[in-house]
């Protein structure tokens, strides 16, 4: 699983300069917090608990969530998502041994602090990304062939990482 | 709320049934009248054959219809698709079928005690048609006929709906050629019971009959109850 | 109940006429899960759902609902006491209105919840004066949902609860169930056509075909079990005559070939990877192409 997860990161680092258009939000209206999360892809392959999880993260990669912002209900999350309930719950356990929310008994899943680490992380990715596109501006190739580039090279990287094979630091 | 829903499935076939055998009758009348009575004969004898010329087919019918007003037990589309979803409920087949019988069995009452009624304001006054009379006559009508009511119930749960009508008149038929051919004690003369045996010509309660009437319908009920509990859909 | 299943067979068999339907299912279905009963047409879903709520008897095999043998006469009526059923014809009776039906259903379940009838009534926008023939196909599934929730019920035993109805109505009846699911924990057995929709929202699923259970457990495990491996070749090439256990299906077309494993995906990668000039490329699996394989190969 980790390797689907940092994978995905990475994907999302390159996807999040552009602008996706939320199908769903979800309001709390009452603590004034906006949490804006799509609408999951069920025939991707990559599981559901996996999608939200890596939905939560990039929230608070982005800034939308931060340190002590209570996440919404697994029911309102089902409800909202039409989402197994289950799914949900598996998602939030999986968020809270990942260190990035902590579950406080009866009243809810709030964002760690630690999550902002990773956040860091993410700015750093987005930079290396960054200059990997502009210096493969020249080629000229749209952006569908260089999102298709990418992902195969993360493919790669799945099959390697099953292999036993390390991920190399190349150019 | 399984007697509201009868209620809701009989009323409409329960209007058309009366109205049916109102004009069989008014039709029976008619052609009754024009025979004219045998020679010595009195008033109420009349009466008398006018009932047993016709009242094979009649009460036959009376006996079919009396179940056909129950929509059939059943799982095939339409109205009786809708039988998944009752068989769904937390009710046993036993209840389901009990109050769809007894509904059945009112429907089949009623139209007796209206037809003993019609006969009543009909036939010429005498001294043996009086109103006591007309409702020992329904009463010993019913209970005769509540025996061939439950061979169609028998048959409801088990056969497709022109059967379940035809079903009875069938048994009707041959009980009646039975015992036109054959001597029966009186206690088991079903069809005797309700035309010379009948309150209004002998002038007494066929006891007999109607106990062997009902106890036959007791008995057809748990022989229907039984298939109704293996029927599969 | 044992072992948590709340609906559980075993070798349930069943003819009609001389015709097997089912040919001895193997069913479990846990406590609180949302499970999706897959199958083709005739595969036996119908059949295995009737069983279970006693509209016909299994020749030989048990079933058992709350871990009582569905055939236990006595205790069948508090079993239904405690199902939503909707059925796959959603007939209902044509001479009643809206309204009617739900008086009539109401008295049968103590747990009745009014503020759920009410709910549905408003949100599924279903005319109560109006007569259940007059009713779209879709209106009365809607209405057989309403009559299955709103009884309060443990578990909903489904047959296709979204069949005839139109993307929003979908959307409505899966968003409510998941929110019953989330609430109250209730289970949910149901069969669908629908793939999509069982992948978003069953957290088990159960294949069935020509009367058996050829693959049933954890969706999300089957999901990460599943790859498919594609193997693209610089020039045509002989495959393989063997490939590695694990492989259930191998499709070619010119260069490339498609690899369906259900197991061992790493010796595959390796027999992949000693076939000369070859470029291999791991894909997570749908539960489409799960479900095709299995009834195709069945």
């Amino acid at each position: 699983m980790a390797e689907v997860s940092s994978s995905r990161l990475l994907s999302r680092a390159v996807l999040c300069s552009q602008l996706l258009r939320p199908e769903v939000k979800l309001s709390d209206v009452h603590r004034g917090l906006q949490f804006v999360i799509f609408r999951l892809n069920q025939s991707s392959g990559i599981p559901l608990y996996v999608q939200l999880m890596e939905q939560v993260k990039h929230a608070v990669e982005i800034g939308a969530l931060r340190e002590g912002d209570q996440l919404p209900t697994i029911r309102k999350v089902a409800e909202e998502l039409v989402m197994n309930p289950n799914t949900v719950v598996r998602a939030y356990r999986e968020l809270e041994h990942e260190g990035v929310i902590e579950l406080k008994h009866g009243s809810g899943a709030y964002i760690k602090g630690s999550a902002g680490g990773r956040a860091r992380l993410m700015r750093k990715a987005q930079a290396v990304v960054q200059s990997a596109i502009e210096r493969l501006a020249p080629l000229g190739l749209t952006e569908e062939e260089l999102r298709r580039v990418f992902e195969s090279e993360l493919a790669q990287m799945r099959v390697d990482g099953k292999n036993g094979k390390a991920l190399e630091g190349k150019p | 709320m399984l007697w509201f829903k009868g209620w809701l499935e009989t009323r409409y076939r329960m209007a058309f049934s009366l109205c049916f055998i109102g004009l069989v009758m008014v039709v029976a009348q008619i052609g009754g009248s024009k025979q004219p009575p045998p020679p010595g004969a009195r008033p109420d004898e009349a009466i008398a054959i006018m009932i047993d010329s016709f009242v094979v087919v009649f009460f036959s019918m009376l006996a079919g219809a009396g179940i056909n007003t129950q929509p059939a037990f059943q799982a095939t589309k339409g109205l009786h698709g809708s039988t998944l979803f009752t068989l769904s409920l937390p009710v046993s087949r036993l209840r389901l079928l009990a109050i769809r019988s007894t509904i059945g069995w009112v429907a089949m009452a009623l139209m007796i005690i209206l037809l003993c009624i019609a006969m009543g304001l009909i036939a010429p006054r005498s001294a043996s048609v009086t109103t006591p009379r007309i409702f020992e006559q329904a009463a010993a009508l019913i209970a005769c006929t509540t025996g061939f009511y439950y061979i169609s119930v028998l048959l409801g749960t088990l056969l497709d709906d022109a059967w379940r009508i035809w079903g009875s008149m069938l048994a009707f038929g041959a009980f009646w050629l039975l015992q036109a051919y054959t001597p029966l004690p009186n206690s088991l003369n079903l069809i005797r019971a309700m035309g010379l045996g009948s309150p209004i010509i002998a002038h007494v309660m066929p006891w007999g009959a109607m106990a062997f009437s009902l106890g036959l319908a007791a008995v057809l009920f748990v022989a229907a109850w039984k298939i109704a509990e293996r029927r599969e859909f | 109940m044992m072992n948590g299943y709340i609906i559980e067979t075993s070798q349930l068999k069943k003819s009609f006429k001389g015709q097997p339907a089912l040919r001895g299912l193997d069913l479990q279905v846990p406590a609180g899960s949302i499970f999706g009963f897959l199958g083709r047409n005739g595969a036996g879903k119908t059949t295995t759902i009737k069983a279970l709520m006693g509209l016909l008897r299994a020749d030989s095999g048990t079933a058992s609902v709350f871990g009582t043998p569905v055939t236990d006469a006595d205790r069948s009526i508090e079993i239904r006491r405690r199902i939503g059923f909707v059925t796959e014809d959603k007939e209902l009776y044509p001479y009643m209105t809206v309204e009617q039906m739900i008086r009539f259903t109401r008295p049968f379940f103590p747990k009745w919840r009014d503020d759920l009838e009410r709910r549905y009534l408003d949100m599924f926008e279903l005319p109560p004066k109006k007569k259940i023939p007059d009713l779209s196909k879709g209106m009365r599934s809607k209405l057989m949902l309403l009559l299955a929730i709103s009884r309060g019920a443990e578990l909903l035993i489904l047959d296709e609860p979204t069949d005839g109805l139109d993307p929003a109505a979908t959307e409505d009846v899966l968003r409510e169930l998941m929110a019953i699911a989330a609430s109250k924990g209730t289970t949910m057995f149901f069969s669908s056509h629908q793939l999509s929709e069982v992948e978003l929202i069953a957290d088990h699923i159960g294949i069935i075909d020509r009367g058996k259970m050829i693959v049933s457990g954890l969706l999300d495990d089957m999901k990460a079990r599943y790859q498919r491996l594609q193997v693209v070749f610089e020039n045509s090439v002989n495959l393989p005559a063997h490939w590695a256990d694990g492989v259930e299906s191998v499709r070619q077309e010119g260069r490339v070939v498609s690899i369906l494993a259900s197991r061992n995906i790493d010796a595959i990668i390796e027999q992949a990877r000693s076939l000369p000039g070859t470029a291999v490329e791991l894909y997570p699996v749908t539960l489409k192409e799960i479900f095709l394989e299995h009834v195709r190969s069945n």
